[in-house]
């Protein structure tokens, strides 16, 4: 085989291969990306459901205030980390478009 | 060859924000904690809880402790406190006393005759004398100075309704009224080292340490480990939360849970604290040589991202020896990738800051409120101008590049360079600056300096500079004493 030969193939090759593998990664990866959505959202109101119907003995209606003022709490963290998150990238951004 | 080299030399550099990427991903996944579900298994129980205060010279704190303690909404029947009295030589005694007969049949005064064994030795003759009973279903093991919030025991007591949990420990937060400038930087570092890294152990499901001043531990859980305390360590806790979690049992932190603390309000004081703290850090990473990354029946202890939290933390000071060496033999062999190396760690360093710093104001706004001056200055003021020149740095050579030149900042002349030179050497001579401001501070003539030199060399950097003192004392093989923390009792205005 010659020199010339193989790398004619191995451009053929390349002008093909890669972007059909590149969208089927794509779509892969957005499948995956979509499945993960789906399975923290079932993960976030499934735990909200599973602590509202608690076996408690409801003693003292305080402490189901308490249960319930804890969960909304550690529910809020996920739009505080998005909200911080998202001013850190606007300056990246920013960073970006201003250097 | 050289290409290798040039490689290695930038990871050293960018290993230098090793200890704020972990912090980072503790944040995210501490913003994510609602999803491993950690009231799931919770319920309204009470179980009999002893509670243990080891308690050497502490007259002036305990009266307030035990009351607040009495006052828990917490069943009365349900709730006795032992305090283990280390041959205290002040009032101690007496208080008891007189405690011990306003509570009648809750507040048991245990008396040591011998004491000076350390804190772990007086809390295990708390042990042996509830563990004697059957009584107690839990035991809660705090100090003297704790003030719990009336609802911490019950949101603490709840998680021991799944048969799983041994152990559950919550929020520290630091008390002392009025604070000054240290109790704040502690304030806001326990709101990182805590509420967030805390949080993300729990998505993790694994626990480094049950918070030394409230961990709740029950009774089977601790019956299996052999119904005491290591002795022969100087981070008890740590290694009841190990083993715990080795003896198949989970440990739980919850956020929700507060209690107040009075810390160290010198360096002298918070050197002390935090050199038993490191040095018990190094004895646990030895002691359990075996669990690290090992899968088996170590629970999670044995995983990667469990072992990527403790050991960003352990070898902190190695990272920043590191990234002073890469940028410093860059500078010698390679002055532009220097250049850039330098630029990339500190745009790194700056926006993981950012990101700590912000998530948590948001995560304890109430303790923010009193502490947000010392988060922002937290790695010093130095360093916050490096970071600054890491975040701003193209902006400024795109638009200002002559005026950087002009002012001696920038150009080919001896200053630009004595300028990086130094900046490459600061990440490892803050912390030599840290231990001087210390030194200063021992030195005790210019009380007046000693806080501002702080907020310029940094908290940050003196926990480094304990951290590695401590290490020192361990390769020494230095003689382990426990340096108790002074209390005042003024602690917890705001509880």
């Amino acid at each position: 085989v010659s020199p010339g030969d193989t790398g004619l193939r191995w451009s053929e090759g390349m002008s093909k291969e890669p972007r059909r593998g590149g969208s089927s990664i794509s779509r892969k990866l957005a499948m995956v990306f979509f499945l993960a959505l789906l399975v923290g959202a079932g993960k976030l109101f499934g735990g909200a459901r599973a602590a509202r119907v608690l076996p408690s003995t409801r003693a003292d209606p305080s402490w189901s205030r308490d249960l319930e003022k804890d969960r909304r709490f550690e529910r809020s963290l996920i739009w505080r980390t998005v909200a911080v998150l998202l001013f850190v990238a606007a300056l990246t951004v920013a960073r970006q478009l201003l250097s | 060859v050289i290409e290798v080299v040039h490689i290695v030399l930038v990871a050293m550099v960018l290993s230098g924000a090793t200890v704020l990427i972990v912090g980072c991903i503790q944040f995210a996944l501490a913003g994510l904690h609602v999803l491993s579900r950690p009231y799931a298994k919770v319920a309204e129980i009470y179980p009999a809880v002893a509670v243990i205060i080891p308690a050497w010279n502490e007259a002036a704190v305990l009266e307030r402790t035990i009351d607040r303690m009495m006052g828990l909404a917490y069943p009365r029947e349900k709730l006795r406190v032992y305090i283990v009295d280390d041959a205290s030589t002040d009032g101690t005694p007496q208080l008891l006393a007189r405690k011990a007969t306003e509570y009648p049949g809750a507040v048991f005064h245990l008396r040591r005759d011998k004491g000076g064994e350390g804190k772990a030795h007086t809390i295990n003759h708390g042990l042996r004398t509830i563990l004697s009973e059957p009584w107690a279903e839990a035991i809660l093991v705090t100090d003297a100075d704790v003030i719990f919030t009336p609802t911490a025991l019950r949101r603490m007591s709840r998680h021991l309704a799944d048969p799983r949990v041994g152990a559950v420990t919550c929020y520290i937060k630091e008390g002392s009224r009025p604070g000054n400038f240290m109790n704040r930087f502690i304030g806001f570092e326990y709101i990182t080292a805590q509420a967030a890294a805390r949080r993300a152990q729990n998505v993790l499901d694994v626990q480094a340490c049950l918070a030394g001043g409230a961990q709740l531990l029950a009774r089977g859980a601790l019956e299996e480990i052999g119904g005491v305390i290591d002795t022969t360590s100087l981070a008890e806790d740590t290694f009841t939360t190990f083993n715990v979690q080795l003896a198949g049992y989970r440990v739980k932190f919850d956020g929700n849970a507060v209690v107040w603390a009075e810390e160290p309000r010198t360096i002298v004081g918070l050197w002390k604290q935090r050199q038993r703290w490191s040095r018990g850090n190094f004895q646990v990473t030895l002691r359990y040589r075996h669990v690290w990354l090992r899968r088996g029946n170590q629970g999670h202890l044995g995983s990667l991202g469990f072992a990527a939290l403790w050991f960003s933390i352990v070898f902190m000071p190695i990272f920043m020896a590191m990234a002073t060496t890469g940028l410093v033999t860059l500078f010698f062999i390679d002055r532009p990738l220097a250049i850039e190396s330098f630029k990339a760690l500190w745009a790194l360093t700056g926006f993981t800051y950012l990101f700590v710093t912000f998530s948590s104001f948001l995560l304890d706004t109430e303790m923010a409120r009193r502490t947000w001056f010392q988060g922002l200055m937290f790695p010093g003021l130095i360093n916050l101008v490096l970071i600054t020149a890491g975040l701003l740095g193209p902006i400024l050579t795109t638009h200002f590049a002559g005026q950087l030149e002009t002012v001696g900042f920038a150009g080919p002349g001896l200053a630009p360079k004595l300028i990086l030179l130094a900046a490459d050497l600061w990440l490892t001579a803050s912390m030599l600056a840290a231990w001087g401001v210390k030194k200063l501070e021992e030195w005790g003539r210019m009380p007046w300096l000693v806080a501002p030199l702080i907020y310029v060399v940094g908290y940050g950097p003196l926990l480094c500079s304990i951290t590695v003192a401590a290490y020192i004392q361990e390769l020494r093989g230095a003689e382990m004493r426990w340096d108790k923390t002074e209390k005042t009792g003024q602690v917890g205005e705001f509880a």
